[in-house]
């Protein structure tokens, strides 16, 4: 089933600016994630979908149905819209007990009917034995696999998260992807999730959108919006980090340089590059290497090779992210380039007591924007 | 205690049947009042708002000449009741009662409209996503989880009912037998030099206005109890 957004929605603030959302989007099976900063209207993209906020103008067709158009005046209600909604604050009935929310949605079927479905989703979700609980006896994450399954339980076409993890800590976080991953698979409708966290976003995704201010930067698969960004905005989003601004000086047959204030790297060559243009490119933290002294590097490594010093650094788990100065005389900046490294790597070099290093920014993954 | 034989008991009697009827009147028209007020935006929204809040600081005689150029005699309202049933409105006790809801409805439409209010509107989103219709919505998901500020405002509505004075006194007068509540008896009595009849009524009103306001307060204040749904 294919769902295609097309909507215009403005809100009016006393004091602030106008917000405006103008979203344009083509969903189909499998998840996709709107990400974006809190406030760039992807939350509201969702409730769109679903019938809880009304757009000014546009389009929303699921399949051969419509949801919304502005010109037809037709506005399904969201009691006929068929969709599963999640939020980020659990939102259970707390005067219902947990087999009672389960079975909320569930109106015109048999007492017997109902327990055979409510049995059904708490063995899926993993409820156990928790059916007689009211919601504020049971955990976060077990309150927010409760509402996943009152919203699976109706059978709807489409499901919606909004930001349906960043309440819990992170392994009931884990946990619960781990759960959708497996509703994924086993339901197969498409899924539109709510998030603001990077991670979360490319570890789910098979698409993103990206949001900025109301409207939609890009969208695609996740390595296309990740590793290709179409620009600035999508690249600093999606934690690209090192990002330039540099001047085309040589074109061969395969490969450019481009010069920017503090070094010169060669990348592959695009048809539209030209002698003396400006261009803005940008590489991943993970796609800087460490160079280990002495070692023989592949022709994809070797040519943007510099040497300077680790300035700064963070531990984020499994990696560090370091700040790293390239020898130059211009101090510009206190740093010149992030490089995430493995927590094993930046180990056996032992990073910690060699600050001097070499690093390789690796020729395929310099990103250009078009 | 044989002076309680002595006094009479009629005006504790009206002012209870007048504050009932008065207050389940009130709960009716208040509640919905405070169900729009709550949930809708439309023009002359804080007209409305501030027109039903006014009888609590205009001055209960005020109201009550208010109600009697709409409602005596040879007004329109009077005529056609007295067409209909053969009955004037004014200084009778259902003119009492008609006073006591005008006095009483801000405190039930306070209460109640904050009490619905407080109900995350999300749940009843995600009613609205399960299927469910607004009505549905309304009995299963707003009134259940609102209904201890309702009630305190019920409470509340019901001892301010109880005890109008102004009000009830321009439009039901001060008819012994027929239209005299417990505070205007109070004032009667006190006026006659019976002490005994102003002592006892003025006790049990006092009496009654502190259970309602520990009652109140209480429910009012206490967070959601699950256990009551068990």
């Amino acid at each position: 089933m294919k769902i295609l957004i097309d909507v215009v929605k403005k809100f009016k603030n006393r004091n602030k600016s106008n917000f405006v959302l103008k979203a344009s989007l083509e969903i189909s099976e499998g998840l996709t994630v709107l990400f974006g900063h809190s406030g760039s209207g992807k939350s509201v993209t969702l409730q769109c979908i679903a019938g809880l906020i009304k757009p000014d103008s546009g389009r929303i067709t699921a399949g051969e149905r419509i949801f919304f158009d502005s010109l037809k005046k037709i506005n399904l209600p969201p009691q006929s819209r068929r969709t599963g909604y999640v939020f980020q604050e659990y939102t259970l009935f707390p005067h219902l007990t947990v087999a009672e929310n389960i079975a909320f949605g569930l109106n015109n079927l048999s007492k017997k009917d109902k327990s055979v479905k409510v049995d059904e989703m708490i063995k899926l979700m993993r409820l156990g034995d928790l059916g007689d609980n009211y919601p504020h006896q049971i955990s976060g994450g077990q309150q927010q696999r409760v509402a996943l399954a009152r919203a699976l339980v109706t059978n709807p076409e489409i499901l919606l998260l909004d930001e349906p993890f960043s309440a819990l800590d992170i392994p009931v976080r884990e946990k619960l992807i781990m759960d959708l991953l497996k509703i994924k698979d086993e339901f197969m409708f498409p899924i539109i999730l709510v998030t603001h966290n990077s991670e979360e976003a490319y570890q789910l995704a098979d698409k993103v959108a990206v949001y900025d201010n109301g409207e939609i930067l890009q969208v695609g698969t996740k390595d296309e919006v990740f590793y290709r960004p179409k620009n600035r905005s999508v690249a600093r989003f999606t934690g690209t980090k090192n990002i330039f601004k540099g001047r085309i000086v040589r074109l061969e047959n395969s490969e450019a340089e481009v010069r920017t204030d503090l070094f010169s790297v060669k990348m592959p060559l695009k048809q539209w590059f030209d002698l003396g243009k400006e261009v803005e490119f940008c590489i991943r933290p993970e796609n800087i290497m460490i160079v280990k002294p002495g070692k023989d590097l592949s022709d994809n490594l070797k040519e943007n090779v510099f040497e300077g010093e680790i300035v700064n650094e963070s531990c984020r788990g499994a990696a560090y992210y370091l700040e790293f100065k390239i020898e130059t005389k211009e101090k510009k900046f206190n740093y010149d380039l992030i490089v995430q490294v493995p927590a094993h790597v930046y180990q056996k070099l032992d990073l910690k007591n060699n600050r001097f290093a070499k690093v390789s920014l690796k020729k395929d993954a310099i990103h250009v924007f078009e | 205690m044989n002076f309680l034989k002595e006094i009479d008991w009629f005006p504790f009697w009206l002012s209870l049947k007048v504050a009932g009827i008065a207050t389940v009147i009130s709960l009716i028209c208040g509640l919905t009042i405070s169900y729009v007020l709550a949930k809708y935006d439309f023009w002359g929204k804080d007209w409305l708002d501030a027109i039903v809040t006014l009888p609590i600081v205009l001055p209960p005689t005020v109201l009550g000449y208010y109600l009697l150029v709409l409602m005596g005699r040879k007004s329109f309202i009077g005529l056609m009741v007295k067409r209909i049933f053969g009955t004037d409105l004014v200084f009778t006790w259902r003119a009492a009662v008609i006073a006591a809801c005008l006095v009483s409805i801000p405190l039930l439409i306070k209460s109640s409209r904050a009490a619905i209010e407080n109900v995350d509107v999300n749940l009843e989103k995600a009613a609205r996503t399960l299927g469910l219709s607004e009505t549905k919505i309304l009995f299963k998901v707003t009134l259940p989880l609102a209904w201890r500020g309702i009630l305190a405002g019920v409470l509340l509505a019901f001892g301010r009912a109880l005890g109008d004075f102004g009000a009830t006194l321009m439009v039901a007068g001060n008819i012994p037998g027929k239209t005299q509540t417990m505070p205007i008896a109070i004032y009667d009595a006190v006026q006659s030099g019976n002490y005994v009849m102003a002592n006892v009524l003025t006790i049990l009103v006092s009496l009654v206005a502190v259970l309602i306001m520990v009652v109140g307060t209480k429910l009012s204040k206490a967070k959601f109890s699950y256990q009551e749904f068990k």
